[in-house]
């Protein structure tokens, strides 16, 4: 999300690329006229749009990001479904909100989509350890065959 | 239908990576299969069974990238339309190819050999074989899944769940492939009945086709509640949907079942033909001729080759590289302080990086080929003072890997992925390094012995699948002037030192293409071979000796092991979070000599685990020996790692480049190119199908590895063997367990602008 709010331009990214339950990594760029704002207060309520459980806020802060320009905040998503993303910012006595809906989706979507590539290797390993015993058994076989 | 709706009907593509990707391997390999069987087996794979074949798999991807795929949960006519593609016209097709050479010639020799040949000589695989392809299997597999799947409870849950939909369309593929194995009996496969049964059992199944279809057609109520909730776009009730489709699978189906019994029955009245006599290639050793076209030169490629043996193909590349490297520092100067808002705080780390590791694993290095700090040195070297051999006691890899372990530190140590500043220094520095060296010391002796960038290249290149090699050992036999080391005249020759006719392995080689250029007899190619042949050949290669012997590179492939890990390590919240808590308890730790003496100790304390895992499956070599072959094992792992993380960055970054490429204009003054719209960056890869891959490429690394370990292990015995390779396999294991783990953990944004939400 990349928004205008107030007199700031206020840009959220959150990793994993699929929000799943669980952890979530938040992060705000605040921007005033092109230039990075360093010292905002930053906070994200993140509400889910119909499960009645509290919104989950967090204060955004540089010395959680890798990228100093940014703020964030590692959040934990107990829910799948919609929610809403409210970010405020504060700054020298200014105010503004900027808004976004997100979707998260369970665990059970997550896990669909990797236990194959977990599983991959234990059937390739298989499949090797099954291949190498045939072929001891074909030597074994040979060796033992009369000349 | 109005225009509106057929534009979004038309414009409902939904390309399935996963699926996609796997019909265009299957494709290569066919291809490839084709081209070498054909050799020697023209009569039977003339070109229209290839084009049968790549038809198949063009009909497969229809079915289910296609429209039909949306519009198959609003119409059942869509849907049986799509079902008629998986079923009755790709598995023919496909069948038609005659597949099965094609394929396994397509395969890697080694793989097929070693992996598959003992399977094919087991009883237990030649039963399972005869009984999945009996006429019987095929047709009552078929006619299950066929009216198994229709069944409406089986058939809602696969239009509710996208899984259980693609295990119908896997289960509708498959068996009917079973089911027409028997109908076109393809090349070499021999029948088990007589041809004359191939007529009822295509008539027989035809009935069940008909009965289906008459209940579908005839019957007084919808029989899919589904159809009946949704909306009716195309003005067709529900009722009506489901009678056409009734009546299309009667018609179309019957006839695809009918024709194929009446052009049986012709051809078995007709005169039988003869048999096809042994074909003789004229005079030419059929064998070697499959060998030279298993293997695919780079070469010989129109265009590509063309462009690397042009006298200054290599030239224009880097020049090119140096002109967008010479932007990249402008604008890391002058740009946006935003790292994702700056060329420097993109191309290099997100691009330019990843770019380079995928070429790596999929071509070979090349990065080193077009590498923009070696251009400049050529000016250096006009001025004629490049006299001095660089010192004996200096032509080993430490500087190379000390370097290494320095420019890992200092990119997380000085945030160089969050300075463009600081990055565009970093390039100035790197080419005057290349420039002083290289103008004082003759050869390439920066890119042999000091680049770190060099060396990290020159280790992953060793499971590359092509390398630089000759194309017949007579023809160096004969030669007296040696020019691709020598050089002449017109072009020099290799600066690395690698003696073409005794380079066996990758390394040292920067696919400069002076060999290439200077060799009188055209007998040099880029030529594909098997990823784990550098790491397993025992014999010594030219300038460096046997890799097993070489601690330096042994060092070298377990820092670039450990980077892997540690830098995708530290950019998850964990990560993060250790090395902070970490630093608030050692307060020295936060420092820069602490953090640096941190890295070191971490370096010593991994290499003397590898060394001591390692010593494990020694048979008669040295210890050194046996570590140096543990640490070169684990490459593939960690170059997995490193694919996986840099793709994130790479997929992350790219759909950003549009707008980056503005923002620089504009701060170049360049207006015309038009204000950056950064929110339109959309993701390249929506869903999971980011996170799948990488794990794709962590698996692929893990199983390689694996493999290795296992070839060099030492011990006859299979329990000795694995005993010897046991604690190497657990470390591995270990690695990829903790990599899998750090993929599965949010990433942070660091130096890429992400998609919009």
């Amino acid at each position: 999300m990349r928004q205008a709010a107030g007199p700031f331009v206020v840009s959220l990214f959150t990793t994993p690329e699929s929000l799943a339950v669980g952890p979530a990594d938040v992060s705000v760029l605040v921007e005033e006229q092109g230039s990075v704002l360093l010292d905002a207060d930053v906070f994200v309520t993140l509400t889910p749009e119909y499960a009645s459980i509290a919104p989950v806020i967090a204060h955004l802060s540089h010395s959680h990001a890798t990228n100093r320009l940014m703020e964030d905040a590692i959040v934990q998503l107990p829910r799948a479904g919609r929610w809403r993303a409210v970010v405020h910012v504060s700054e020298a006595g200014r105010e503004a909100s900027a808004t976004t809906d997100l979707t998260v989706a369970n665990h059970s979507a997550r896990r669909g989509a990797i236990w194959l590539f977990a599983v991959l290797p234990l059937c390739a390993i298989a499949l090797f350890a099954w291949v190498q015993t045939e072929k001891r058994r074909a030597l074994r076989a040979r060796m033992l065959r009369p000349a | 239908m109005n225009p509106e709706l057929s534009d979004a009907v038309a414009a409902s593509w939904s390309i399935p990576l996963w699926a996609s990707l796997s019909l265009l391997l299957t494709a290569i390999v066919y291809w490839r299969g084709w081209h070498v069987a054909r050799l020697t087996r023209p009569a039977e794979l003339p070109s229209w069974r290839a084009g049968c074949f790549f038809g198949g798999l063009a009909t497969i991807w229809l079915a289910i990238a296609s429209p039909l795929d949306v519009l198959g949960s609003w119409l059942l006519l869509a849907h049986m339309a799509q079902h008629l593609l998986l079923m009755s016209v790709a598995p023919p097709l496909l069948l038609l190819g005659a597949p099965t050479v094609p394929l396994l010639r397509g395969l890697p020799r080694g793989w097929v050999r070693d992996g598959l040949g003992p399977l094919f000589r087991s009883r237990t695989v030649h039963a399972i074989a005869r009984f999945i392809v009996h006429p019987a299997t095929g047709w009552i597999a078929m006619n299950l899944a066929y009216l198994g799947w229709h069944v409406p409870a089986a058939y809602e849950l696969a239009l509710r769940s996208p899984g259980w939909h693609e295990v119908e369309h896997a289960c509708f593929l498959f068996t009917s492939l079973l089911f027409w194995w028997t109908v076109v009996q393809p090349w070499p496969s021999r029948a088990h009945w007589s041809r004359w049964a191939v007529v009822p059992y295509l008539v027989s199944a035809d009935l069940a086709n008909t009965a289906l279809s008459a209940f579908l057609a005839f019957s007084n109520r919808a029989l899919y509640p589904t159809y009946t909730a949704a909306p009716r776009i195309f003005g067709l009730s529900a009722m009506q949907d489901q009678a056409g489709a009734g009546a299309f699978m009667w018609v179309v189906g019957s006839a695809i079942y009918l024709v194929p019994a009446v052009g049986v029955t012709m051809s078995l009245l007709s005169r039988r033909r003869p048999r096809h006599a042994l074909v003789q290639i004229g005079g030419a050793p059929a064998a070697g001729r499959v060998r030279a076209a298993q293997q695919l030169d780079l070469l010989r490629v129109p265009v590509v080759g063309a462009l690397l043996r042009a006298r200054y193909g290599r030239q224009l590349l880097q020049a090119v590289s140096l002109l967008v490297m010479c932007i990249v520092i402008a604008h890391g100067f002058i740009g946006h302080p935003m790292a994702a808002m700056n060329l420097a705080g993109v191309l290099p780390w997100n691009i330019v990086r990843a770019l380079g590791v995928l070429a790596l694993l999929f071509v070979g290095n090349l990065f080193c080929m077009a590498c923009p700090f070696t251009l400049p040195r050529e000016l250096g070297r006009r001025f004629g003072w490049a006299r001095f051999r660089w010192p004996q006691w200096l032509r080993v890899k430490w500087i190379g890997v000390g370097l290494m372990v320095v420019f890992f530190f200092g990119y997380e140590r000085f945030a160089l992925w969050n300075s463009p500043a600081r990055t565009a220094w970093l390039l100035i520095a790197y080419v005057g390094a290349a420039f002083l060296v290289d103008t004082f010391f003759r050869g390439a002796s920066f890119c042999k012995y000091v680049c770190p960038i060099g060396q990290f290249n020159f280790v992953g290149s060793l499971i590359s699948p092509t390398t630089l090699q000759i194309r017949s050992a007579s023809t160096c036999n004969t030669c007296a002037t040696r020019d691709c080391i020598r050089g002449n005249t017109q072009q020099r020759g290799c600066e690395l030192e690698l003696y073409l006719p005794e380079k066996h392995s990758n390394a040292d080689c920067t696919l400069c293409m002076d060999c290439v250029k200077a060799c009188p007899h055209d007998n040099i190619g880029i030529v594909t071979r098997g990823m784990t042949r550098d790491v397993l050949a025992s014999e010594p290669t030219s300038s460096l000796g046997r890799l097993h012997r070489r601690m330096d590179v042994a060092v070298a492939a377990l820092v670039l092991v450990l980077a892997g890990f540690a830098n995708a390590a530290a950019m998850v919240g964990p990560g993060g979070a250790f090395l902070a808590a970490a630093g608030q308890r050692m307060p020295w730790l936060a420092t820069g000599v602490g953090s640096f003496a941190g890295v070191l100790v971490v370096t010593l304390a991994a290499t003397g685990i590898v060394w001591l895992v390692s010593q494990a499956g020694r048979g008669g070599e040295s210890r050194r020996e046996a570590f140096c072959r543990g640490a070169l094992a684990l490459v593939p792992l960690g170059m997995g790692m490193w694919a996986a993380h840099l793709l994130f960055h790479l997929v992350m970054a790219a759909p950003a480049l549009l707008p980056l490429v503005q923002q620089s204009g504009a701060d170049f003054g360049f207006r015309w190119l038009g204000a950056p719209h950064w929110s339109a960056a959309a993701d390249l890869l929506q869903g999971n199908g980011l996170l799948q891959l990488q794990l794709l490429f962590l698996d692929g690394g893990l199983l390689l590895s694996l493999y290795l370990a296992w070839r060099m292990a030492a011990g006859p015995r299979a329990g000795g063997r694995l005993l010897a390779v046991a604690p190497l396999v657990l470390l591995t294991a270990a690695l990829y367990a903790f990599g899998f783990w750090v993929l599965l953990q949010p990433m942070q944004m660091r130096g890429a602008m992400m998609g919009a939400m």
